[in-house]
């Protein structure tokens, strides 16, 4: 006996070819499926057979489906009643592990086992296993846990395009904004601090490819400038626009996002970060007036932020607009400042008042308010020192002879503070392990 | 066929309607000519293959030939899933999946003959055959993933042929190495074999006289 005489119209055959494609494709919940329905075609075959050999070939094949599509209690309860003496030699020989197979996997305990052992080999760093395991075992997990945790774990292996594909499938159901999304793509912010910038794009364009949505556009910005950043002059420039159109595609997208998730610290953050980029391009583009008004979006965006008003400052002092300058200045004392940085940024208003010529005794009051808030503020002390050794007028143009190195941080397109490590990173470790105990998302 | 055309994985429903290998073992085909190994550059469409032939109506002795095989008109959805493969597969079925792709194809071009059945995991691993004018007979295929000096594809060879002669009295063994030998090409072997011819070791003998094909008649 032969599998076409159980399988004629290979009706079953059809189906498990199916069904291994499905898993091969990672969607496991298509394969079960598919496995299912050809164990089914197998049992009604099964039905109809009279000889003995017939039967328990059939029970074997209809079991054998069934565990491939991980119905293992369905496996279990075949398999008990198939008798090997009537198998064929061949089949016979392959029905002793077939059964161990089965029990073990019908077992209670067997998911909860196996994400355990899942579990210490994250810990152990030990991915490619992980990834052979997940390979022999689809079903411990749904089909959204399996990709999420194939995703993580080809992100691991610095995999970026088949981490994507994962992540995309792990994904469809979560919304645009979610957490899962954010780490998703913070993988993408965390290369670069390695130098590794090519590798983060090959990454996020796949996933942009993939996901579309308010996450992907803006850290795919984020990542174009950071390869504008290291490429020639010409190149620069058409990244910087590629940059600013994703920036754009991002903040319409996030406007339609859910008010928790715009409010989220982290969508805030890498928003944030989006802007600081964008800022930069324009400046570097020379577009001074679409700097200004992105400056001014910076602000609308994060109105609390004092950061974006010493920004917009500096960009202001060292276009001559001092007076703009030390508006903003005044409007950042307005906002709830550490120490530290308040202590900042009355160093910078104590030179732009300088630069305006307001009175010695008020700038000098200034620079004396830093110091009690920061005593030991590097900058400052060196802007105070150069203005009690060589002041003896305060030319409007003299802005050169001021260090602001301090405020010019963040306009430096390689020494921004990426923090972004920290806002994905942080949490990915413990994320990823609770995913690995408890099979959910 | 015109000659010299690729062979096209996407024919693979219509030389083979009774079995699904393109779903089965595509994109594993797919994966063994172009991803790995060796990495092909991205817009591979079609890798040659090495064929060491043995036919049912020859003498018995060995022809070596070329063919191409293409996947040019394979649904997206097949190619698409290839970059995962990897991931979700063991490397051991993706190589043995491949291996049926190849011989699929070839079983059909050169000798004109229809898999009728793929048997599941656990029942055998062999496939039955459908040559017009002669008896059913079946075919077994293995894949080797990358065999640097051609070693492992003889002993494999020999192996698989002593195995389809266990079930039948003749029948097909196939052995694709995927990167054989230092010129890394993609090398197929298929050889028919006879029970009758076994004696003395060597188990891919001429066949005695039997009909023609209707392929070969169309060919003629």
């Amino acid at each position: 006996m032969n599998a076409t005489l159980v399988d004629r119209k290979g009706i079953a055959s059809r189906l498990a070819a199916e069904g291994s494609f499905a898993i091969g494709c990672g969607y496991t919940t298509l394969a079960a499926e598919k496995y299912a329905e050809a164990g089914k075609e197998l049992e009604r075959r099964l039905a109809a057979a009279r000889k003995a050999p017939d039967r328990h070939l059939l029970r074997f094949l209809a079991a054998t489906q069934y565990y491939l599509g991980g119905h293992y209690q369905r496996a279990f309860h075949l398999s008990k009643h198939i008798e090997a003496r009537f198998l064929s030699p061949s089949s016979r020989k392959l029905l002793p592990k077939f059964l161990k197979d089965v029990r073990e996997r019908s077992s209670p305990n067997y998911k909860e086992r196996m994400r355990k052992s899942l579990t210490q080999l994250w810990i152990a760093k030990d991915y490619e296993k992980v990834l052979d395991v997940l390979k022999d075992h689809q079903f411990i997990y749904g089909q959204g846990p399996l990709a999420f945790l194939r995703a993580v774990t080809c992100a691991e292996l610095r995999e970026w395009k088949v981490a994507a594909v994962f992540y995309a499938m792990a994904f469809p159901g979560v919304a645009d904004g979610s957490d899962l999304m954010m780490m998703a793509a913070g993988h993408a912010l965390i290369v670069p601090s390695e130098e590794r910038v090519d590798e983060a794009w090959e990454y996020i364009s796949q996933l942009h490819k993939l996901l579309p949505n308010a996450v992907t556009n803006i850290v795919a910005s984020i990542t174009c400038f950071f390869r504008a950043s290291k490429a020639t002059e010409e190149n620069r420039l058409l990244m910087h626009r590629d940059q600013l159109r994703y920036f754009e595609e991002g903040r319409r997208a996030y406007q339609i996002l859910p008010v928790d998730r715009q409010n989220h610290p982290e969508m805030r953050d890498i928003l944030s970060m989006g802007f600081n980029a964008a800022l930069m391009a324009l400046i570097r583009l020379g577009d001074d007036a679409q700097a200004r008004v992105m400056v001014e979006e910076a602000i609308r965006f994060e109105h609390n932020d004092p950061e974006t008003f010493i920004q917009l400052a500096e960009y202001a002092f060292h276009r001559g607009q001092v007076s703009q300058a030390e508006r903003l200045c005044n409007l950042a004392l307005t906002k709830r400042l550490s120490n530290v940085v308040r202590a900042q940024v009355l160093g910078c208003l104590a030179v732009f008042q300088d630069c305006l010529g307001n009175p010695r005794a008020q700038v000098e009051s200034l620079f004396r308010q830093a110091f009690d808030l920061d005593p030991g503020n590097e900058n400052v002390a060196t802007n105070y020192k150069v203005f009690t050794d060589t002041v003896t007028s305060t030319p409007v143009n003299g802005t050169k002879r001021w260090n602001l190195d301090p405020i010019r941080k963040p306009f430096d397109p390689d020494m921004i503070s990426w923090e972004s490590s920290q806002i994905s990173g942080a949490n990915r470790n413990a994320r990823v392990r609770d995913v690995l105990f408890a099979g959910a998302m | 066929m015109p000659p010299g055309a690729p062979l096209e994985l996407g024919s693979l429903p219509t030389i083979h309607p009774l079995v699904s290998i393109l779903y089965s073992c595509g994109t594993s085909t797919i994966v063994r000519l172009s991803l790995d190994p060796p990495t092909m550059p991205s817009d591979t469409m079609v890798r040659s293959v090495i064929v060491d032939w043995v036919s049912r109506s020859g003498t018995g002795a060995l022809q070596e030939l070329t063919r191409e095989i293409a996947w040019t008109d394979v649904p997206k959805a097949i190619t698409e899933e290839a970059k995962k493969w990897k991931k979700t597969k063991n490397s051991h079925d993706i190589t043995e999946e491949a291996a049926i792709g190849v011989m699929a194809l070839l079983l059909h071009d050169l000798e004109g003959a229809e898999i009728l059945e793929v048997l599941q995991q656990g029942s055998g691993g062999d496939y039955l055959l459908d040559i017009p004018g002669v008896p059913d007979m079946q075919a077994e295929s293995s894949g080797i993933h990358t065999d640097p000096m051609g070693y492992l594809s003889t002993q494999r060879m020999k192996e698989k042929c002593e195995q389809v002669l266990t079930k039948c009295s003749t029948g097909f063994a196939c052995v694709a190495a995927f990167s054989h030998s230092p010129s890394q090409d993609v090398r197929c072997k298929l050889h028919y074999v006879s029970r009758s011819n076994e004696a003395g070791g060597d188990s891919t003998k001429k066949n005695p006289p039997a009909k023609r094909s209707q392929v070969r008649k169309k060919q003629k």
